[in-house]
């Protein structure tokens, strides 16, 4: 992507010039991205990206440019700008040597994305729409959208390293409309992998659409969810944003390192119920969240967050390391080179405990049963999160009583991780996209069901 | 290879590959911003990049593609790709490229002040105001941001139809996120300013309200569930109101995926709120005079005392619906450039006077996941203060408000005349509403 000469040259210069760290990221990707309303291909587009990002660190500041001009003489302005803008004074003779580093691939592609065919791409679409429509009368509109991508990256820092990688990710949207009287509601279900198209193989799109108009389905016939603390069971799968939200982005080193999160500095001690135990792995084959690599070139790993409700490690990026004594494990993670990397999740869950998921409902004495969720947010400093249920139900006496209509889910991270009191057997992942200041990334969330003894609901008083 | 060459190239390829006209958008964004925290700079963004964006048409279809470089690859790459696009392209639907009918008020070119100060100035900027909010508060225990910003991008779009247009728009902005403890529990404080030249933005006032936003939320607890009388202070009604745009859209109504669907020309409002999409607002840093499509914008409401006067318009929907296209197609899909709610008479002081008893709304969360567009339906976590007798009795906070925005839209008894900047992109005042559900915890 870069020539050698080159990456030695302008490392060569920013350490020369008197920077602690020195690195270069290069990113070649095309995407597909594809809409299908109603049955038919509305929008079909296709994209290339191409650029640079440079990065240096000095003491305990760093600074980014990016550009799409790969031109020697560009990427030299910028650093010098880099530089200036740091102040630095001093200058160094420091000799560099460069070594190649091979990525080991532990995430198998059978077809690349531009090896398929768009018409295949559209019989997947096609297939997913078909599972929502006939799924039940009630369903009014279908939207399908379709996104690939395949990343080619080049890392080069002036630790020595360089190293390439590429990187692929499928994904199907389904968004499903179910009309009733005058009312209408949507159902969400976009699976997703680290995968070519042969996901497909793994995740039929026809069932795919059906989870969708199953969930929009259901909705449109509920009540409005109650207001209020009370107990809320949250099913396995993208349940386990609760824990992404309330739990993972305050473990990150981008609000740790400053003492801004709520669990600074708590490391061995108990932060968490007995029963959780959870982890961040980005080395889980094929996975949406998984890469060999992370955006700074360090290998991904899996990071033991919490055992058993001790606080284990933090999730550290390279700049935050040095402040924090943690080697960087993995985490450092960007979305495209338009963002300097920070640190990041990538397949976040819970681990599996002892019960059985029915188990759970029925200790359940009234409460929300959350069986689908949407999304969610955090603030680190003070713990509020928020995620929403795109399906709930009622549970009365030990049973699901009837469905109620998303309500969004609020507590403060530390005190809610406290408050989960069952944790089932029945582990799965779910795929989203998560947000934050390096942009926006594919990440796993996941978890077995479980019960948390009191959480605000957001719904309606009578 | 030179954007004129490239154009040239791309419109030939096109043509002899099979389309019947097409039409090319160079997006070329400048961005800066420093973001420092214990006077360290912590995010450092110096940026220049480029988007060219390709539409081709045959059989009435579009197609589309995108590249970064503009060199002999990237003119096959967006020609072939887009046109094995039109291959699975299906729609029923007609679309076209824009002819450059109709009266651009003007091209708009952004003077870029911030571009000429010195580096150093805007990092000193953000250290500055980091300095003076830690400096008025002692229970300021931490700014985690203390951000200044700038960016300008310069848009042109060329067609096989005539149209040549070029304009650039610009702002900056500046914002501090800080967290103040009185030994309890912390407390988040946040203010955002924009402007269209440094001299709009204002370091002191920005440190201030951050500071006085988080002190004034310390000892905050929830309040019990139930039916409350609110104000949803202008930034937030802004919010609230920003993230249901989609529904305003009339390819989303055209697809029944808007609850406005059906509802033209109708009462969906309170008589006291009139809408404006003005594209050429003085108040709001950018301004545009066309739209993605080359489709001049201009100045309309869209809810004129209550009534939705119009939905926003693609040269794709308008075809089907059989109106003029509206000028209202940018990142995302027809939508309004600037929004501007038009003020009542009321200050932000007798707005509360007038709540006598309920909460004022100051802050809200989980817009992208706790708004559902095709229905209205909202459930979002909010901050705010619990008032009584027409005085803030004490701040409020782990609570969620819910409702329908058109309900919500409804039930304004009052529009206040609190307008304020409160993004780049809206000018709105702060509402009293009725109604509001509110959950929360405690008696």
């Amino acid at each position: 992507m870069l020539e050698s000469k080159i990456v030695e040259n302008l490392i060569g210069y920013g350490i020369s010039r008197g920077a602690d760290f020195v690195e270069i990221f290069a990113e070649d990707r095309a995407s597909t991205e594809m809409t299908m309303i109603d049955g038919r291909v509305e929008v079909a587009s296709s994209g290339r990206e191409f650029g640079i990002g440079l990065r240096i660190f000095k003491g305990e500041q760093q600074v980014y440019a990016y550009t799409n001009d790969f031109s020697e003489k560009q990427l030299s302005l910028m650093l010098d700008r880099l530089i200036d803008a740091l102040e630095i004074r001093d200058r160094l003779e420091r000799s560099i040597n460069m070594v190649n580093k091979d990525v080991k691939n532990s995430h198998l592609i059978f077809f690349y994305p531009q090896e398929v065919s768009k018409s295949e791409k559209v019989k997947i679409m096609r297939s997913a729409h078909e599972g929502a429509k006939n799924y039940s009368n009630l369903i009014s509109q279908v939207v399908i959208r379709y996104w690939d991508y395949d990343q080619k990256i080049f890392i080069a820092n002036s630790d020595g390293l360089i190293t390439q990688d590429r990187r692929v990710r499928t994904r199907l949207m389904v968004n499903a409309v179910a009309s009733k009287d005058s009312e209408q509601e949507s159902g969400f279900f976009g699976p997703g992998a680290a995968m070519g198209i042969e996901f497909f193989n793994q995740v039929d799109p026809y069932d795919a659409g059906v989870e969708a108009a199953r969930i929009a389905d259901r909705m449109v016939r509920a009540d409005y969810a109650p207001a209020g603390k009370m107990p809320v069971v949250i099913s396995n799968a993208f349940g386990g944003v609760i824990f992404h939200e309330a739990c993972g982005h305050a473990l990150e080193a981008t609000s740790v390192a400053k003492g801004a999160s709520v669990f600074a500095g708590k490391i061995g001690e108990k932060i968490a119920s007995e029963c959780v135990s959870a982890v961040d792995d980005g080395t889980i084959p094929n996975a949406w969240g998984s890469n060999n690599i992370d955006d700074e070139g360090t290998p991904t790993q899996r990071n033991l967050l919490i055992e058993n409700g001790i606080l284990k490690t933090y999730l550290v990026d390279r700049f935050h390391s040095k402040k924090m004594g943690i080697q960087p494990n993995g985490c450092g993670r960007r979305q495209n080179y338009k963002f300097a990397p920070t640190s990041r999740m990538s397949n976040t869950f819970i681990l599996p405990g002892k019960y059985l998921p029915e188990e759970i409902i029925a200790a359940t004495e009234y409460g929300l049963y959350a069986r689908t969720m949407g999304g969610g947010s955090v603030h680190p400093a003070t713990g509020e999160f928020n995620f929403a249920v795109a399906e709930g139900y009622l549970i009365e006496k030990g049973r699901i009583a009837k469905p109620v209509r998303g309500a969004t889910l609020i507590g403060k991270g530390s005190d809610v991780i406290q408050k989960i009191d069952m944790v089932g057997n029945d582990l799965s992942r779910g795929q989203g996209m998560c947000g934050s200041m390096s942009g926006s990334v594919p990440a796993d969330v996941g978890q077995p069901t479980i019960r948390v003894t009191e959480l605000i609901v957001g719904g309606r008083s009578k | 290879m030179r954007l004129e060459d490239f154009k040239e190239k791309v419109f030939s390829y096109a043509k002899k590959k099979g389309f019947d006209e097409c039409e090319l958008r160079f997006s070329r964004e400048r961005e800066f911003g420093v973001v420092v925290s214990k006077q360290n700079i912590d995010n450092y963004n110096d940026a220049d990049s480029l988007k060219v964006v390709f539409k081709g048409l045959k059989d009435s279809k579009a197609a589309f593609s995108s590249c970064e470089i503009v060199d002999e690859e990237s003119v096959k790459f967006l020609v072939d790709s887009a046109y094995e696009n039109f291959l699975v392209t299906d729609t029923l639907e007609e679309d076209s490229i824009y002819d450059g009918s109709g009266e651009y008020l003007r091209s708009l070119h952004f003077q870029d002040e911030f571009e000429k100060l010195p580096v150093k100035d805007k990092i000193n900027f953000a250290k500055a105001m980091e300095q003076k909010a830690m400096a008025l508060d002692k229970r300021i225990v931490m700014v985690m941001m203390s951000s200044y910003s700038h960016e300008r991008y310069e848009v042109s779009i060329f067609n096989t139809k005539g149209v040549s247009l070029s304009e650039s728009a610009g702002l900056g902005a500046a914002f501090l996120y800080l967290v103040a403890s009185d030994g309890k529990k912390p407390k988040r404080g946040f203010k955002v300013r924009f402007g269209s030249r440094p001299d709009d933005i204002d370091q002191e006032k920005i440190a201030a309200e951050a500071v006085q936003e988080a002190l004034s939320q310390l000892g905050a607890e929830s309040i019990p569930s139930g039916k409350y009388r609110a104000i949803l202070r202008r930034d937030v009604f802004s919010e609230l109101f920003s993230a249901f745009m989609p529904i305003f859209s009339a390819e989303s109504v055209q697809k029944g995926l808007s609850p406005l669907k059906g509802k033209l020309n109708s009462r969906i409002a309170s008589e006291k709120l009139t809408v404006v999409d003005d594209p050429f607002f003085e108040k709001t840093p950018i301004k545009r005079s066309f739209d993605n499509e080359g489709v001049p914008t201009k100045r309309k409401s869209f809810i004129d005392q209550g009534v939705l006067t119009t939905y926003f318009h693609s040269l794709k929907s308008a075809k089907k619906d059989g109106v003029k296209p509206t000028g209202n197609v940018f990142t995302y899909k027809c939508v309004p450039l600037n929004v501007v709610v038009q003020p009542g008479q009321k200050s932000y002081e007798d707005l509360i006077r007038q709540l006598d008893r309920g909460v004022i709304i100051t802050a809200l969360d989980g817009l992208h996941s706790g708004v559902r567009t095709v229905s209205g339906e909202f459930s979002l976590s909010a901050l705010g203060y619990y008032v009584e007798n027409g005085v803030v009795l004490k701040p409020v906070e782990q609570i969620t408000v819910s409702g329908n925005i058109l309900e919500v839209l409804k039930n304004i008894e009052e529009v206040g005349a609190d307008s304020d900047l409160v993004s780049g992109s809206a000018y709105f005042p702060s509402v009293l509403v009725e109604n509001i559900d509110i959950a929360g915890s405690g008696s």
